[in-house]
């Protein structure tokens, strides 16, 4: 392999606008440079990493030249090695990926994929290095006590080191400083001429349309509208029209560029100011362009807060209206009712009861989808073990240990998918005003329980922030292992890979939450007097009623 | 730690004099401080933008100023009109700083522990949400919302308290134009009612005409002015932004190309009703 230079990037499934035109999909050519902008929750991300296959395609077919992303095999879907290879991709923040013990080590293991002798290697390592401005001493330097700029330019070092066709960057600039945006720009230009293709994302717009070859404008559905830079200059509104602002910058230049200013010069700001004579000079082009300047800045046309599209439309549990004792007390009675039960004819009647609970209260089973399965597989495979009888070097088969132990089993089982549905229902924050009001004597809490109440729900609430931060780090460690699927002998370098920045940002996020916390009065200000809010209702008693009622039956069934 | 913290007065100013920030594993090495910082002081009701690029001590700054609690802080901090508890502090990214699982709850949370009234917080909650048109949004749980509306939230959830002072350390910048704009628009109204609020940002296009500017590097105040001067120098040409590290944002360079070109003279425009009286 001597290069992997040259092969056209194709996406199909999409939705494109083209000089009017509708299309199902485009392509994008090597050695150009297309930015990617849209409003927020657009889902720009969402769609570079479907490009990259660090996401479910979702109908999108991506082809990297003749290589497809996904291949076809007797098991389903797999990524493609060869499209994997083509492709370089940094994250949003992709310095915090960097944990290993040199600048060096980073390099290295992002081109390990790449079959190149040593030489290439450290020919081109030392080019990443320089395209981001740093020499050869920063080879040894270790990632985790450079700065932030520093680790991010290093993290940009790795993905211009790779010999891809595709380089996809994901708000690269954020938190840069001048000079890092110029020197990234001009060895983004440089890879543009070696044939590399470049896929950006950026919200820095007056650093990153100048670069682009072309635009892609992403609407709130999704949508895209591909458009030259000129079309954007004469155009703005195509930005309002997918749900942004024009920004004050683009909305300067566009008067500029109506009055006359060609549109080569007004992208840049030296070449534009060559251009335009000022208050000590009569010159037509001028006033035509000072009367161009819009007076207000662009009115917010759109309602700023259209809920997300990706929504999922859960209707809300109307368990939601419960007070969350009743609810407990409701779940506690009925897993015990079930638990008592010894005959098939009771389990029956605690399934029935549970599939009507679970519809009633319209519990969302489907984001625990995972443990339920895994559970289900381990009840099965304890009761076949347990039918299988092993005598005399002959194995035979016992029903009644198997059936016997599924009935032990199942009773749990259905619990368990009862007590799936309370964290969706019960918030932390309900939890805890709720437990508050149980364990207060005269409105006053003790020490003790107020810290373990709030570390409790806190750690609740940080859950989903924790699992988001796992997936975004396995994310970017996928970009970089190149491997379509795991292997067992890969599998510890993968977890290392992902759990060493894990671990850094779980500190990042407890630092920054414990300051938000102490911004908001917690630990300094006096505990909250705790009055009561939330009475019983009829509706919590007639659900401790026949939560009752059911425990009561299911005893006398299970005797009778 | 050897902070003196002085004599608070409702009235003054929050002062800090030869406050220096050194972090534990730094004090061998020869990067001397992450923050070092001879005098400053912010008055009651005042709007100062923070500037610098990463890592430039605009964040330790802020925090300092926001009272949060810090690890190796020497010298003298009067919090002034601040008072004695830490002020609202509004960081980048949202999920760190949401503690409830809906917009509603989250500015229950924050009223709860300023002592309201069941009732109170209620009313507040609701007022506040409808400030940031967040009130059709107030019950859905945060994976419905997108980051900006989650912002948006904690933004609002360090208004509620009415707090005298306000660090609002880049809130904007995962925000996209209209979220940013909406708490543009909140952070100044605030502000004409008297609130203090302590402005952090990369983006000098945010930079409004005749204010205050404190700009850091390494750790140092680099520059504390007004901003068309902090753009645009005092008349030699040299900005004294490009010397802290950051990107003269693409009108301000337009501006300095002509002034070099002899096309304008100073006072040079920023916002755009000046350019068109610059170039009309």
């Amino acid at each position: 392999m001597t290069s992997a230079l040259g092969e056209d990037l194709d996406i199909h499934g999409l939705t494109v606008e083209r000089n009017g035109e509708k299309l199902n999909g485009l392509q994008l050519p090597c050695g150009t440079i297309t930015v990617l902008i849209g409003a927020n929750g657009s889902g720009k991300t969402s769609l570079m990493d479907k490009i990259a296959g660090l996401r479910a395609a979702e109908g999108v077919e991506v082809r990297y030249g003749q290589a497809p992303l996904w291949l076809v095999s007797g098991r389903g879907r797999v990524l493609n090695e060869t499209a994997l290879r083509a492709y370089a991709y940094a994250g949003q923040s992709a310095e915090d990926q960097l944990t290993m013990r040199s600048v060096r080590d980073e390099l290295v293991r992002t081109l390990k994929p790449y079959p190149l002798n040593q030489e290439d290697k450290e020919a081109r390592m030392l080019n990443a290095l320089t395209a981001v401005g740093f020499d050869a001493g920063w080879m040894g330097r270790i990632p985790l006590q450079i700065s932030g700029g520093e680790r991010r330019r290093a993290a940009l070092a790795c993905a211009l080191a790779a010999p891809t066709s595709w380089l996809f960057l994901d708000e690269p600039t954020a938190g840069l400083d001048a000079k890092a945006h110029e020197l990234l720009s001009s060895s983004l230009s440089g890879c543009r001429e070696a044939g590399q293709g470049i896929f950006l994302i950026s919200h820095d717009t007056d650093w990153s349309l100048p670069l682009a070859d072309q635009i892609l404008v992403m609407r709130l559905d999704g949508s895209l509208r591909m458009c030259s830079k000129l079309d954007l200059l004469a155009h703005p509104e195509h930005l309002q029209e997918a749900g942004m602002a024009v920004p004050e910058w683009l909305q300067f230049a566009h008067a500029m560029y109506r009055s006359g200013v060609p549109a080569e010069a007004v992208w840049d700001p030296i070449s534009l100011a060559g251009g335009l004579n000022g208050q000590r000079a009569e010159c037509s082009v001028t006033e035509q362009a000072a009367s161009l300047i819009p007076t207000a800045v662009t009115t917010l046309t759109q309602e700023a807060h259209s809920p997300n599209r990706h929504r999922v439309d859960t209707q809300s549990s109307p368990l939601t209206a419960f007070d969350p004792k009743s609810v407990w007390a409701g779940y506690v009675l009925m897993s015990a009712g079930i638990m008592l039960q010894g005959k098939w004819s009771g389990i029956a009647i605690g399934a029935l009861a549970t599939v009507l609970v679970l519809v009633i209260g319209r519990i969302p089973l489907a984001r625990w989808r995972a443990p339920i399965q895994s559970i289900t597989l381990f009840t099965l495979i304890t009761a076949v073990f347990a039918g299988l009888q092993f005598s005399n070097s002959a194995v035979s088969w016992d029903w009644s240990s198997f059936t016997g132990t599924i009935r032990s089993l199942t009773k749990p089982w259905l619990a368990m998918l009862i007590g799936f549905g309370l964290p969706l229902i019960i918030t932390p924050l309900r939890l805890r005003k709720s437990l508050e009001q149980l364990l207060a004597y005269k409105g006053r809490l003790s020490r003790w329980a107020q810290n373990l109440i709030l570390i409790v729900t806190l750690l609740l609430r940080f859950v989903p922030v924790f699992i988001a931060e796992w997936e975004r780090f396995d994310k970017l460690a996928a970009a970089r292992g190149k491997q379509s699927r795991l292997t067992w002998r890969q599998a510890p370098g993968r977890i290392r890979d992902t759990a060493l920045p894990f671990m850094l940002a779980l500190f990042r996020v407890a630092e920054d939450a414990a300051a938000a916390l102490e911004s908001r009065g917690v630990g300094r200000r006096p505990y909250p007097i705790i009055r009561k809010t939330q009475r019983w209702q009829r509706r919590d008693y007639v659900l401790a009623c026949c939560s009752i009622v059911f425990f009561i039956g299911m005893w006398l069934w299970d005797r009778g | 730690m050897n902070v003196t913290q002085a004599n608070t007065n409702i009235d003054s100013a929050i002062c800090l004099e030869g406050v220096k920030v050194i972090s534990g594993n730094d004090r061998e090495s020869a990067v001397a401080s992450r923050l070092d910082i001879n005098q400053l002081a912010i008055t009651r009701g005042e709007w100062v933008y923070l500037a610098g690029i990463n890592g430039s001590g605009k964040s330790t700054l802020a925090r300092l100023l926001a009272g949060l609690s810090m690890e190796g802080v020497h010298g003298v901090i009067d919090r002034g009109f601040a008072g004695e508890f830490p002020a609202p502090y509004v960081m980048q990214q949202p999920d760190s700083q949401l503690f409830g699982q809906t917009p509603r709850e989250e500015l229950s949370f924050v009223l709860e522990w300023l002592g309201l009234a069941p009732d109170e917080v209620e009313r507040q909650a609701a007022a506040v949400l409808h400030r940031f048109r967040l009130a059709a949004l107030a019950d859905e749980p945060w994976e419905h919302l997108s980051g900006g509306q989650r912002q948006l939230t904690a933004v609002a959830a360090a208004v509620a308290g009415n707090a005298p002072l306000i660090v609002l350390d880049e809130a904007t910048s995962m925000l996209d134009d209209h979220a940013r704009e909406l708490v543009r628009e909140v952070a100044f109204e605030l502000h004409r009612e008297g609130t203090a609020i302590v402005w952090v940002t990369q983006r000098l296009e945010e930079l409004e005409p005749d204010r205050r500017v404190i700009a850091m590097h390494h750790g140092r105040i680099a520059y504390d002015g007004e901003t068309r001067q902090f753009l645009y120098g005092t008349g030699d040409g040299v900005s004294p932004c490009l010397a802290c590290g950051l990107r003269l944002p693409y009108m301000a360079a337009v501006a300095m190309e002509m002034f070099r070109q002899n096309k304008l003279a100073y006072p040079l425009p920023m916002s755009m009703t000046e350019w068109r009286g610059a170039l009309g």
